[in-house]
């Protein structure tokens, strides 16, 4: 026995050393990109100020919504969806038109339609085996003609009872405890419960799923289903705080959203990942954002860094990869 | 055919002298010096984790070692990448085909090569291909067939033909008829002796132990990163070449059953798919291995694939205990009490990268579950019950699967298959494909226990020793039908053989 497991050790590394190795430079990595993250914040004038912390959770929570459901996308294996903006602005199409039967229909309306066209792409995707990013670019176009169509350039409130969700709490905006909320729960959802386990073995390798006997088709579309709800809450607010619902408000959020997941740390190739990580990256990339802002930065220069961070993350996750 | 001695200097084509490589504080292979003399067949035998592959990695160049030389020919040389062990005349024939399926003969065997033309093709570079093709027993393969419409021993020729071209003096190949039939492993064998008497060196690993002796003049033992032995093949009788190999000694690779087999947990009649499987009928009590024989293509795969829910075209009547199972869907099957160990270890068996812990309880979590809430300090005390019950380091249940060896990661898409409150029908195709000898001896322990458990086990093998040692009931199969059944007393490797050869013997 003790010369076999001298053998293993011998071809396979031993049990803690390669854990001891691997996990610095990914985390030292985070940890590099917090400290200066900090750093400047502190040295930037005025950022710790209430406007500026308020601005900051507001500017977070709309897309952050968004990352929220492209992270279980992403556990999933299927990479990305690019008509999850779009999804997310029919649901705030929806929110606003149904506000005449009140706030909870109207919500529940909403969530319903982005349940639904997200899953029915999850459908179209786990059983007939589509590729994912195909069948979203399908159904943008598809949303984005059908909404205008249907709806015209913009939809206004039915009602005034919108105006709530635009509020604060004990001066915090009410749309980021709901994103503090969400990303809360789907965690949850992920960690502790039989989807969320099996959501990470159809990513991690969905023909080995089918012959463990898992569900592929369903748990995709459970997948879908859940981000489409997702995305829909994020839909909500985004309509709140504009006072109005069109297709532009929530455009390229989906951008953001993935960039938020990589940085966050979900895998790229799915079947590993969490929420609460998806959280640190929109923050990350908020924090980035409004320093760029405040330090008197373009707009291309917010561009360039989160696109220097992403790759950072994908060589990163190379690395770790060529490591195994 | 005399072989020349072994470690004579004046002649050797290779030497190999004091190599050792250290990974960190790991080493990988220690001290280990070898001698090929020209036109020798050498067989390099060892499990997972002998440091066979750290070896070849080292003299085809993807590794530098920390300290040792290799001199080819008398000539020192140093490998800084693999394109210096290709001049240097050294080819390895990897074990996982490595071909472009869609490009022509002649482009995959230029492909890669140090000194391929500016141009694609030149009448040189087909000419050369040509001469290459009927080196390895290729004649009447043309140089513009594409690869795709090639059977699998002829794509395995190419890898070798790819070796002779780049003017390689010694071949290693890489467990080359892991995935061949018996005749097809014959085409292989004639052309490995064809190199030989070119004068070409060959180093040839593999886990058979039949092809040692049929094919090779010498062998190396390699255990734990060290050279065990080398010794002419003559020399080395099959039980003390088993016993160099997995370092201790062998009294029962294959256990047999403890008790007689329950009641019948299995009844398949008439399962058939189009084109492949016709009419397969079988009985399986519990407790009870039945193992599945055919040559590649009979349809022994595929009927095991399809009683695992994962043929959607199969057709017939499967009664798992006292339930009817609907055929083409895993999950029902799954729930009708199937478990699949799949052949394709990598793309459809276990989940690379993800934890031990989490491969071994893929299909136990419905049952772990409170109304869609799951308890990971059940699911991870379950996976350790489970590594204990396979003989699974569980000091490694955290690391990802990817990192394990073969035989480790076969452990774990079998430990899954374990359910002592509900036992049901176990399902393996190729269970010890690419797993070293000794991860087998506990492979096939774990497979009776699992019997001695109410389990039924249907296995398909290539591998001959492995069904004569093992199963207490062998079905033959040849063209998608039934050829004969066997009980384990009359089981003998010539039947066997000429059953499932006999159609294309005599044709």
């Amino acid at each position: 026995m003790t010369e076999a497991a001298h053998s293993l050790a011998l071809s396979e590394g031993t049990p803690t050393g390669p854990r001891l190795r691997r996990v610095p430079l990914a985390t030292l990595a985070r940890l590099a990109a917090l400290a200066l993250l900090v750093g400047l914040a502190l040295s930037t004038p005025g950022f710790l100020s209430r406007v500026s912390l308020i601005a900051l959770a507001n500017a977070m929570s709309l897309v952050g919504c968004v990352a929220l459901a492209m992270t279980f996308l992403t556990i999933g294996g299927n990479i990305m969806s690019l008509s999850l903006a779009a999804t997310t602005s029919v649901a705030g199409m929806v929110f606003m038109a149904a506000l005449g039967w009140g706030l909870p229909t109207a919500v529940v309306l909403a969530l319903v339609a982005g349940g639904v066209i997200s899953g029915l792409q999850g459908a179209v995707i786990g059983w007939l085996r589509a590729n994912p990013i195909i069948v979203s670019l399908a159904a943008y176009a598809l949303l984005i003609g059908a909404a205008q169509l249907v709806a015209g350039p913009k939809v206004l409130p039915a009602g005034p009872d919108f105006q709530l969700l635009k509020g604060r709490w004990l001066d915090v905006p009410i749309s980021f405890l709901v994103f503090v909320g969400l990303a809360i729960i789907g965690q949850l959802i992920v960690s502790f419960t039989r989807f969320g386990h099996e959501l990470m073995f159809v990513g991690s390798n969905n023909r080995a799923a089918e012959a463990a006997g898992i569900h592929v088709g369903r748990v995709t579309v459970a997948a879908h289903v859940l981000a489409g709800a997702f995305a829909a809450i994020g839909g909500i607010l985004v309509a709140s705080r504009f006072g109005s619902a069109d297709m532009q408000t929530a455009r390229g959020f989906e951008y953001t959203a993935i960039a938020a997941v990589l940085i966050g740390g979900t895998s790229i190739a799915g079947g590993s990942g969490s929420l609460l990580q998806t959280l640190l990256g929109i923050a990350a990339i908020a924090v980035i954002n409004a320093l760029a802002l405040m330090q008197g930065f373009s707009m291309e220069v917010q561009r360039l860094t989160v696109g220097c961070a992403v790759l950072v993350v994908i060589v990163l996750q190379g690395l770790g990869r060529m490591k195994r | 055919m005399p072989v020349r001695a072994i470690g004579e200097p004046a002649v050797a084509r290779l030497t190999v002298d004091s190599m050792t490589k250290r990974f960190g504080a790991v080493t990988a292979i220690a001290d280990v010096s070898l001698t090929l003399a020209a036109g020798e067949v050498r067989a390099l035998c060892g499990g997972n984790g002998a440091g066979k592959s750290t070896l070849v990695k080292i003299l085809t160049g993807v590794l530098l070692p920390t300290s040792g030389q290799i001199a080819v020919d008398g000539v020192p040389r140093r490998f800084g990448n693999p394109v210096d062990a290709q001049r240097a005349g050294l080819a390895l024939v990897a074990q996982e085909l490595s071909l472009a399926p869609d490009l022509s003969v002649h482009d995959n065997l230029w492909l890669g090569h140090a000194d391929a033309p500016m141009r694609r093709r030149t009448a040189a570079s087909v000419a050369r291909a040509r001469t290459v093709l009927d080196a390895v027993g290729l004649e009447a393969v043309a140089v513009d067939t594409r690869v795709a419409d090639l059977s699998l021993a002829e794509r395995q020729l190419i890898e070798i033909a790819r070796g002779l071209i780049r003017n390689a003096s010694t071949l290693i190949l890489d467990e080359p008829t892991a995935t061949l039939s018996e005749r097809e492993i014959a085409r292989v064998f004639e052309a490995v002796r064809r190199l030989k008497s070119r004068g070409c060196s060959v180093i040839y690993i593999t886990h058979r132990m039949g092809e040692v002796y049929d094919l090779c003049d010498s062998v190396t033992v390699m255990r734990n990163g060290r050279l065990i032995t080398t010794d002419l093949v003559a020399n080395v009788p099959r039980h003390d070449l088993l016993e160099l190999m997995i370092g201790r000694k062998l009294t029962d690779v294959y256990p047999a059953a403890a008790a007689p087999p329950g009641a019948v947990m299995l009844r398949v009649r008439d399962l058939s798919i189009p084109q492949i499987v016709d009419r397969f009928s079988a009985e399986v009590r519990a407790g009870e291995i039945v193992g599945i024989v055919g040559q590649i293509g009979s349809g022994t795969i595929e009927t095991v694939r399809a009683l695992a829910g994962l043929v959607h075209d199969a057709e017939g009547e499967v009664q798992v205990g006292k339930r009817i199972m609907m055929l083409g869907c895993s999950t029902r099957a799954a729930s009708a009490g199937m478990r699949f160990v799949s052949e394709d270890r990598a793309a459809e068996g276990i989940f690379l990268d993800m934890s031990g812990h989490h491969n071994l309880v893929a299909t136990r979590l419905s049952e772990n579950v409170k109304s869609g809430v799951i308890r990971p300090w059940t699911l991870r005390r379950i996976a350790r019950l489970l590594a204990r019950q396979v003989s699974f380091d569980y000091r490694r249940l955290a690391l990802a699967a990817g990192r394990l060896s073969g035989g480790n990661q076969q452990k774990l898409a079998i430990g899954r298959c374990s359910d002592r409150r509900h036992p049901g029908v176990i399902l393996l195709n190729e269970p010890t494909r690419g797993v070293d000898m000794g991860a087998r001896a506990e492979i096939y322990q774990t497979l009776r226990r699992l019997g001695a458990e109410g389990n039924a086990i249907v296995m398909a093998s290539t591998d001959l020793e492995e069904i004569i040692g093992l199963v207490d009931r062998v079905v033959t199969m040849r063209r998608g039908r039934i050829v004969g059944v066997h009980a384990r007393a009359a089981i003998s490797e010539t039947t066997i053989l000429a059953e499932i050869t006999q159609a294309e013997v005599t044709a």
